[in-house]
């Protein structure tokens, strides 16, 4: 028995005093790394527990790209992203693109944390979600007047 | 060109135990990179080195690797450690001895590498939800685990070489192993709870947290519980008579596990990988190695050295036997060891000697052997690691080993001399 195994029974027992419904599998992440243009892009994805593929762009920032079927479905996800990536890092906005979506990272742990341990006032909330509708308003207009960018 | 092959069958045995000790590369490369040297440059040939495999011995390993695979996804052990600790009323002296006899009893039926490595983490993790010190508590486990797995045929490797290549059963190792384990166990618990009692000191209110913990949660399938201790006591039954009913351990033990995949609705691949493949080919390896030594004369000569150095006393022999496996096996693998030593004493027994005890000394030796340092048995290291990476305050040191581990070994070997010569010699 390895040590990540005896580990495991260790990580699973814990848990289950806890509360929680462990489910543990053996299985194999994958990581693909690419470089372009001094930057690291980097892809992890595994099968999760109903056997689909769950990709995530892991590098430069944290990025959800779907759950997939087939390995050809994955594969093609990580190639359309990266020629995006790749697009995009050849920009000079990029480092500001990059700078900004760690921002929303930053913002969503705060959130969580006021929210965890304050009493936040109802329409203090209602008030943000309207901010960050009027948000998502702006990022939709930014395309306004701007060219297509050909892959 | 006998002379030749003897050459080279020493030099790749020393090379190999050069490996496997300094560990500059995996034991299991070293030992298949050994015998594979030996058939290229045919010192053997291809069928030889198949025929010198004990295949007993690696379908009792396989098939109780199995069989501990699927116990394991029931989450017995973790329900044993935490019932445990409830019958201990949360007491850290009480806890000390239970932990060991438990971990003692489940080492004499499975294999007690394995049986340290499910029931260190339980540990560790009850430990740490009580907020008390685990140290007491793992090298209770670890130290009755070796002395446990001494009393049976499945308990520990060297036993399983040994019943395999002698054709000794379970009942005769129990009969001849289980007194002085049964002696060395209860003082053992005794004295380490002596040695750590500072440590198992808490308060009330510590004690008490030990009914937050729910054993029924830590069972995670109740269905295949129930199925795996059935099937469990069928192939501890069998181990029993298995002798009388002219079947080697290996069929037993494989028996159990075919019957467990059959019940078990995990994926046989989850079960399989879990195997520890790396030991099953380090034992192949070893095998060919060894019986090339045996098969060119290395062994029959040493073997006429050894009876010329004791005279063929099976009383020096025996105690040599006992002293050496000891203190070799708690600094050295046990396994290289005690292949070699098998077809050394069997070659001193076909000159005439009684070599009936001096089994029975090399079984002890060996085993017990294994609490004489951190190195001395490979579940010690991962333990070691494990408490490094969970609770680094209260890691075991090889110096912090050795100073609990070495006496109690001596103790151990001690008492095992003058039960074999009370008993044999």
């Amino acid at each position: 028995m390895s040590d990540i195994q005896s580990r495991q029974i260790m990580e699973e027992l814990m848990l289950r005093q806890l509360g929680a419904h462990v489910l543990s599998r053996h299985g194999i992440n994958t990581f693909a790394k690419f470089e372009i243009n001094g930057q690291k892009i980097s892809y992890l994805f595994n099968i999760n527990q109903n056997n689909l593929y769950y990709l995530q762009r892991i590098s430069p920032y944290q990025m959800p790209l779907g759950k997939f079927k087939l390995s050809t479905d994955v594969v093609e996800a990580i190639s359309n992203d990266f020629q995006l990536m790749q697009n995009a890092t050849g920009s000079g906005n990029y480092e500001v693109l990059s700078s900004i979506n760690s921002s929303f990272l930053e913002a969503r742990v705060m959130l969580e944390k006021q929210f965890m341990d304050y009493n936040i006032d109802k329409h203090k909330l209602d008030e943000l979600c309207k901010k960050i509708d009027d948000l998502k308003q702006y990022i939709s207009s930014l395309s306004d007047d701007a060219s297509t960018i050909d892959l | 060109m006998e002379n030749l092959s003897q050459i080279i069958a020493v030099a790749v045995f020393i090379v190999t135990f050069f490996f496997i000790i300094s560990e500059k590369i995996h034991r299991t490369v070293a030992a298949l990179a050994g015998a594979l040297s030996l058939i290229i440059v045919k010192v053997i040939d291809q069928s030889d080195a198949i025929s010198f495999i004990d295949y007993t011995t690696i379908g009792l390993l396989i098939g109780m690797m199995i069989i501990i695979s699927v116990l394991k996804r029931t989450g017995l052990f973790q329900y044993l450690a935490i019932i445990s600790a409830k019958m201990a009323k949360g007491d850290p002296m009480k806890l000390i001895i239970i932990f060991g006899v438990v971990t003692a009893v489940l080492s004499a039926f499975l294999d007690n590498v394995t049986t340290v490595l499910l029931m260190v983490p339980v540990t560790i993790a009850i430990s740490k939800m009580l907020s008390i010190n685990p140290l007491p508590f793992v090298m209770s486990e670890i130290i009755c685990s070796n002395i446990g797995g001494t009393a049976t045929l499945v308990g520990d490797p060297p036993n399983i070489m040994i019943g395999s290549a002698v054709g000794i059963d379970f009942m005769s190792f129990v009969v001849n192993l289980g007194p002085v384990v049964l002696i060395i166990l209860p003082l053992t618990a005794i004295i380490l709870r002596f040695i750590y009692k500072k440590d198992l000191i808490v308060d009330e209110s510590v004690k008490m947290q030990v009914f937050t913990l729910d054993e029924k949660s830590a069972i995670v399938d109740p269905k295949l519980l129930k199925q795996s201790l059935f099937i469990l006591a069928l192939v501890v039954i069998g181990f029993f008579i298995h002798g009388k009913l002219g079947y080697e351990s290996s069929v037993i033990a494989l028996g159990g596990a075919v019957l467990l995949l059959l019940f078990s609705s995990n994926d046989i691949e989850d079960i399989l990988v879990e195997v520890e493949w790396p030991t099953i080919f380090f034992f192949a390896g070893l095998f060919i190695i060894v019986g090339t030594l045996q098969e060119v004369g290395v062994i029959p000569m040493l073997g006429k050295g050894l009876l010329d150095l004791t005279g063929g006393d099976v009383r020096t022999t025996g105690l040599v036997v006992l002293w050496s496996s000891a203190v070799l096996s708690a600094f050295l693998d046990n396994i290289p060891f005690v292949a070699t030593m098998i077809p050394l004493i069997q070659t001193m027994g076909a000159s005439g000697m009684d070599i009936g005890p001096i089994w029975w000394a090399l079984a002890l030796g060996a085993c017990l052997g294994g609490n004489g340092s951190l190195v001395g048995a490979s579940a010690n290291l991962i333990v070691a690691g494990m408490l490094e990476k969970e609770a680094p305050e209260h890691r075991i040191t090889f110096i912090g080993f050795l100073k609990v581990g070495f006496p109690l070994m001596i103790l151990s070997i001690a008492i095992s001399t003058v039960y074999m010569l009370v008993r044999y010699l």
